[in-house]
Parts: C-alpha cells; structure tokens; sequence
C-alpha cells in the first residue's frame, strides 16, 4: 500500500514543499492544500487515505478541521504542530487526530509515522471478538490475554486499560481520555494509578529486555499501543 | 448660650452625642447641619455603659446612628463608661470641641441618686464650651425605668435571686443567733447591710439587690421588733430605724455592684490589651502576606469570641449586624475583615487597631517583595543581554554556512562531483540540527529566566522520562552508542518537557566530547528518597579544575572535536535541576570519561483501584 495517498494541509509553502518531495521521494501520491476550507472539500472529494495536518491554518483553527472531517470520516490525521505546549496536542487527540508531530521534525520520524499509519490500516481492526498484534491476543469474549500462547494474569484494571488501548491500536490517546474511561473522572491522583498500572501491565507484555514494547509512551500527553507486524 | 463669631475663630469644633435612642437621628442630623453652617469639624462620641445591656433592637438602632454620623462626615469614636457627662467634657477638651450637641433627654437625665443632670454637670466640666440641647420626644422615666427592671436574661435573674434569698436567709438566721445570745438589735440591722452589700456583689440585677434590701427591711421588722412576727412597730423610733437601714443597704447595695462591674471591666479591658499586643507580636512575625491576614484574623475572633471571614478584593455588602474592616493598599481594597463586632463597643477600637496593624506590616511586606521582583528583573534583563551578545555571534556562523552552502547547490550544482556535494549536503544538515537545539535551549532559558512561566509539574515516572528523551536523541545522535538501564517505578513531580532537555543536553554534550562510536551510558536508579539519572561516556574526561566551572553561563571546554558550542547546555541543565529541588554533579567516570549525575525527589503517589 505504497501508493496510499496523502492529504498534506499546510499553508507554509517550504514546510509544504519539504514535505511533498519527501512523500514523492518514497512514492506516496500527495494532494497540497493550503487552508481549512479547501482541506475539507479535498477530503471530502479525494478521500485521500491519510491527512497530514498543521493547526496554525489561516482561515480556521485545525482542530476545526478534525471536527468537520471526524463528522463522516475516520481517515487517519496525523497533526503537525509548530506550537510546543502539550495543550494544543492533547486537545487535537482529544477531538480526533490520530497521532502528532512536533515542528521541527525530522523527515525520518515523519516518515516513520506514515508507515506505522498504513501498517495499521492495511490490518484494519474489525469488531472481532479477539485482537491479535504480534505476539499478543485479546479473547474479549473469554476475557484473556495470551502472550505467545501463554495466558498472562491481569489485573481488572489492567485488562480494562489494554482493552481501551487495543481497540485504539495505532493512536495516541490522552490521559485524560483513558482516565475518563476506566475510572469515569480525570482526577491527578487518577493520572498517577494510571501510570502505575500503565508501567505494570507493560513488563506484563513485554517481560524481557528485548520483547517488542507494544505500549509506546508520549510523556505530558498519553500512550499509544503500536501495531507490530 | 449665644453665638459669637469670637468662639469661632479658631476652627470650630462639634462634638455630638450618639445614643441608641429613636431621637438620637434628629440631634445627629441637627449637629450635622450646624456643622456645614459653621464650616465646622464634626466629631461623634458614643458611651458605652458597660452595665446597661442593649436590646436587638437598640443594636440596629445604634449601628444606624453611627452610619448617619458618618455619612455626615463626622470621626466616631465610642468609648466605655457610665458617667457620660464626664467623658463627653473629657473628649471634648482633649479634642478641642468648641460646641457639644446633646438631646434634652439625654442632658436632663439624672443619675440615681439625684445628682445634678448630665447638662449642669457638662456645663461645670467643660466651662469654655457651648452647650446645645436639642428637644426630643424620649421621657426620661422610661429611660429609668427600663435601666432598673433590665435584667441580663432570665437564667441571670433567677439565679441571681437565689442568691440574694440565700445570703437573706443567712443573715436572718445569724440575726436569730444574736438575738438568742441577747446581743443588741443594731448588731442585727449590721448584719442585714453586710447582707445587702455582699448582694450587691454577687448579683447583677440592680432589681435584685433593691428588692432584697427592702426585704431585709421588713423580715427585721418582722422577726426581731415587738412585737414579733407582725409588722407592727410599737416604738416610734423604730420607723426612723427602718428608713435608715433601707437607705444603708441600698446604698451598699450599689457601691457593691458598681465595684464588681468596674473589677469586670478592668478585666476585660486587661484581656482585650493583651490581644492587642499579641496581635502586634504575631503579625511581625509574621512571614507572609497570607501569615499576616490569617494572625489577624485570629486575633479578632479571640477578642470577639465569634467567627470572623477575611475577604481579599472588594469588599462584600455589609449586613446589618456585621461590621466590616478594609485593609486599603494604594487605594484598592486588599481585604476585609467581616466581623460581628458592634458600632459602639470598645472591641471596635481595639479591632481598628489590629487592623490598622495588618495593613502596616502588609504594606511592608508587599513592598518588599516588589523591590526584589525589581532587581530579580534586573538580573534576568542583564542575563537576556548575556545571551543575545553571545546568540548573535553564535548564529551567524551555521547561518552563513548554510546559505553559502545551499547558494553554491543552486548556482554550480553539477560542478561538484558527488562527494563534495554529499559533504555539502551533510554540513548542511548538522549546521541546523545544530540551530534546532540551540532554538530548544533558548526556549527553555525564556521559560525559567522570565520568571512568569512556572514549571509545569506533573507526576511521572522517571524511566518514561528518560526513554522519552533517548527517542529524541535516536534520531539526530548516531555516533555513538547509547545504552539505557533503568529502575522502575520512581514517580518525581517535574516538568517533563525540561527535564527531557536536561537529559538531551547531558547526552549531546557526551557525545561533543566522546570518539566516534564510543558508548555512552544512560541509567536511571533510586537513590534514597531520590531518582538519580546518570549519563556517563569515555571521552578524555573532565580535568578536576575545570570541574566547577562546567556549570557555568557560556562556559565550553577547550577541546571540543567536532562541534562548536555556545555553552548553555549544562548551566541549562543545573538551571532546570535545582528549580525543581534537585541537584547536580558531575565525577569521574572508569576508566575515563566523565559521570553526570542528577537527583530529583521522589513524590509519592496515591493509587485508585
């Protein structure tokens, strides 16, 4: 899935150019806009597989845009912020972006990011009653984990928490959503269980130095499970 | 009592007389406009007789009174006291009060006993004065009669007549034991006044002791005169007698209750002086603004055995039986103090004094702290100039290679054969990877010089952190090899985002001064009630000399191989570690190399299940 196309909504002509040679140097089909409006009528139109977006547009903010698109699509969006506050990350998540990048980036984790996208979509995850990644398996309807064939002991909590990041695989969610999810409020004494219980049921999956780390930390914003082949 | 213009001449001077009578508003309105008339300087004086409880009533009336006298620009002050002839002459000669504006029930009441009203007697105290009596409505047999029959509250009275019937009875049965000895009947009459006076003692209802004495007169008549229990007197002389020990005892009777309401008095008076100063001692040693407020606010509810609510801002609407006191600062309010204190008491002196007390030393307080705000902001502009003096020199150089480099690409790129291209093209690149870290490091000195933008802390664990940070490494640092151990589970309250840098600066400057492909060695452990981060390489180490030095402002080493630097990267570092309460230090690494180490203070972390 090589040729997936791109939307890439930026409105900084050499960021965009950087980014469009980029996509062409790797063979990905790229459609330029250049402010919000006309981002949504590609979207609309192309139904391009992926959007790259930056939230400093100059007709909206690109959180405006996640709403607009999130309304009749969930085309993966990965957000490019120039802006180092977490805030404007996390309220992107929140309203629906996949995934973000900080600027300056550099094009290898922009690229890297691209393809853990269509990795993840090309398995797109079904409503299945089990969820297989690598060598992990949810049994949703039994309610267990399995970890190369052998089961592991979760905790409720725990099982709560993979669940949640399973069903999400590939995006980032925020603390506060997870918080929200598991205990119904997002109190700090919340976030601090979350982090435990986050650090115990990673060495739980990924008992060795080496095992693939299916949990991928974002510090300040909130954790992703990665899809591994 | 006429005018002269001579009396004025000097500024005139009225004092008026506040009360909780219904008529007090019209004498306060009267001496407000002669006031205005006369261009004169109004002042208010309340007497508070600390034996005459107020009704709920007369409270509001009162407190109406004060606010009349003070919207009419009048300074009210209240003293404590009975003899409001005495104490109106006294303030009005230590205030220099030319005219003195009472009611004509107030300047004709008198005294128990008949002495001469209030007017003759402020007319002999207060001799250069004139005096202006206002007619009002009140009679003043009302005012007498309410001030005998006025008890403290019903539970007061009844235990107060127990104790008068018992020291009654006692006397009585004494007076039996004298007369069974054949002592003389005067003996007895002694008794009975000792009764009365101690009564007058221990009671606090003046109908009490009044009622006793003419009590004790009949119960003598009745027991101890022939002819015995009847109240018939056969001998003339003893009618004489009779009136005589009624006056005797009531007159005990009132010095007795006099002296104990002047001992309670004093009492509290002494109390109220001691909070005073206590609430002078605390609020100098106070240490801040908030210590001040709340040692104040203490202090009130001790001296009004009640709860007392600060505000800070505008002050909230006064209710009727709440009094407020405003602590004022460059003519805002501050805050304010909500008591329940009433106009009138002596508790309202003291209390302006503890608040005039607040204010002061806030005052200083809050000036203090704007001088060091002024010469912290002093030192962050001198630094600001450090740094751009030091930046634009720094820029220049990745900028101009830059440029020329990519100038060159455009203009000749086929005369470069594809090496020297590739060298171009890498120069390029690390000259704004370089520029990349420099704009983070900047962005960080803003964030903890500039003082506004506090850390933002929040709980993490200290591994995430670092591993966080190896990610931003991985992708620009890839000649050395960086290896990462941590221990887990150590939660620390930090702003994640700076700690990050600190673990990339501590990393990059490895890697400045290590060889090619050499390791560098990341590990994170508890340490104590500590997480400490190390980060250790094999480069040429640090020379003990140098050692002390490596923290400094724009300090760089003089040996750096590869790169230059502008010497921000650990005084960064030490910046952003000891702003969160940690520390930093830097040692010998085996067999070289040199050993960066940071501590931070674990926090604790309370787990939901």
């Amino acid at each position: 899935m090589n040729n997936a196309s791109i939307l890439v909504v930026e409105d900084d002509p050499p960021i965009s150019n950087l980014i469009t040679t980029t996509l062409k140097a790797h063979g990905y089909r790229h459609i330029p806009a250049s402010n919000g409006e006309t981002a949504i009528m590609l979207a609309a139109s192309n139904r391009p597989d992926i959007m790259l977006l930056d939230l400093g547009l100059p007709d909206c903010d690109g959180v405006e845009v996640i709403k607009k698109v999130r309304t009749w699509s969930e085309m993966p969006i990965i957000v490019i912020s120039a802006r180092s506050d977490d805030r404007d990350k996390i309220e992107a998540l929140d309203s629906g972006a996949d995934d973000y990048l900080t600027k300056p980036f550099s094009v290898e984790e922009l690229l890297a990011r691209i393809r853990a996208t269509i990795r993840r979509l090309s398995s797109a995850v079904t409503a299945d009653a089990k969820f297989v990644n690598g060598e992990l398996t949810i049994d949703y309807a039994a309610g267990s984990v399995f970890l190369a064939g052998e089961e592991l002991h979760l905790t409720p909590i725990e099982y709560k928490l993979l669940c949640i990041l399973a069903k999400n695989v590939g995006k980032v969610l925020t603390h506060t959503f997870i918080t929200r999810s598991i205990w119904e409020s997002a109190w700090e004494s919340n976030v601090g269980s979350l982090r435990v219980f986050m650090a115990t049921l990673r060495k739980k999956i990924a008992p060795l130095p080496d095992s693939p780390q299916y949990i991928q930390t974002h510090v300040g914003v909130g954790y992703r499970m990665i899809k591994i082949d | 009592m006429s005018l002269s213009n001579s009396d004025c001449e000097r500024r005139c001077h009225i004092l008026v007389g506040l009360s909780a009578a219904p008529s007090n508003k019209k004498i306060i309105e009267t001496a407000g406009r002669m006031a205005s008339a006369f261009d004169a300087t109004l002042s208010a004086l309340y007497i508070a007789d600390p034996g005459n409880n107020l009704t709920e009533e007369e409270r509001r009336r009162l407190h109406d009174n004060f606010r009349l006298a003070e919207s009419l620009g009048a300074e009210v002050s209240s003293v404590s006291g009975s003899d409001v002839a005495f104490h109106l002459s006294e303030y009005a000669r230590l205030a220099g009060v030319t005219k003195i504006v009472i009611g004509r029930s107030a300047a004709s009441k008198k005294s128990f006993f008949g002495k001469p009203s209030i007017a003759d007697r402020l007319i002999l105290m207060a001799p250069g004065t004139d005096i202006y009596i206002i007619p009002d409505s009140e009679t003043t047999f009302r005012m007498h009669a309410r001030k005998l029959f006025t008890a403290p509250d019903a539970k007061g009275l009844i235990k107060d007549f127990g104790l008068a019937f018992g020291i009654l009875a006692a006397a009585t049965a004494l007076g039996y034991l004298f007369s069974a000895l054949g002592f003389s009947e005067a003996n007895i009459i002694t008794v009975y006044i000792l009764g009365a006076l101690i009564t007058g003692g221990v009671t606090s209802s003046k109908l009490c002791w009044v009622l006793s004495s003419i009590a004790g007169v009949l119960l003598f008549n009745l027991l101890f005169t022939a002819p015995r229990f009847s109240l018939k007197a056969y001998d003339e002389g003893y009618l004489v007698t009779f009136f005589v020990m009624l006056a005797a005892s009531i007159f005990a009777g009132t010095l007795a209750s006099k002296w104990k309401t002047r001992a309670k008095e004093a009492s509290r008076r002494a109390y109220r002086t001691k909070i005073l100063f206590e609430a002078n001692r605390l609020i100098q040693n106070a240490d801040t603004e908030e210590e001040i407020l709340l040692a104040t606010k203490e202090q009130l509810q001790k001296l009004t055995s009640s709860d007392v609510t600060v505000v800070k801002g505008a002050p909230p609407a006064a209710r009727p039986s709440e009094k407020l006191y405003s602590v004022d600062r460059g003519g805002a309010h501050y805050a304010t103090f909500i008591t329940d204190i009433a106009e009138e008491s002596f508790e309202d002196s003291i209390a302006k004094s503890i608040v005039g007390e607040c204010r002061l030393a806030i005052d200083n307080k809050l000036n203090l702290a704007e001088k060091e705000l002024a010469a912290a902001s002093a030192k962050r502009e001198e630094l600001r100039a450090d740094l751009l003096r030091s930046i634009s020199h720094d820029l220049r150089t990745p900028l101009t290679t830059i440029s020329g480099n990519a100038a060159n690409l455009m203009t000749n790129e086929n005369a470069f054969d594809s090496d020297t291209r590739q060298a171009i093209y890498s120069d390029i690149y690390n000259d704004s990877v370089w520029l990349i870290k420099l704009v983070e490091n900047l962005l960080s000195v803003t964030k903890i010089e500039d003082g506004k933008l506090k850390l933002r802390l929040t709980t993490e664990l200290m591994d995430e952190v670092v591993s966080e940070a190896l990610t931003h490494v991985r992708f620009q640092e890839k000649s050395s090899k960086i290896t990462f151990s941590a221990e887990e589970f150590l939660f620390v309250k930090i702003d994640a985002k700076l700690i990050i840098q600190v673990v990339v600066n501590l990393i990059d400057n490895a890697a400045k001064y290590s060889p090619q492909g050499s390791e560098i060695a990341v590990s994170v452990a508890r340490d104590g009630d500590f997480a400490a981060v190390t980060v250790a390489d094999h480069g040429p180490g640090v020379p003990d000399e140098i050692k002390p030095k490596v923290f400094e402002k724009f300090f760089t080493g003089e040996n750096v191989p590869r790169r230059r630097s502008l010497g921000l990267g650990l005084y960064l570092a030490r910046v952003i570690i000891e702003s969160h309460g940690g520390a930093i230090d830097l040692t010998d690494n085996e067999p070289t190399g040199a050993r960066f180490t940071f501590r931070l203070p674990l926090a604790e972390v309370n787990i939901n299940e």
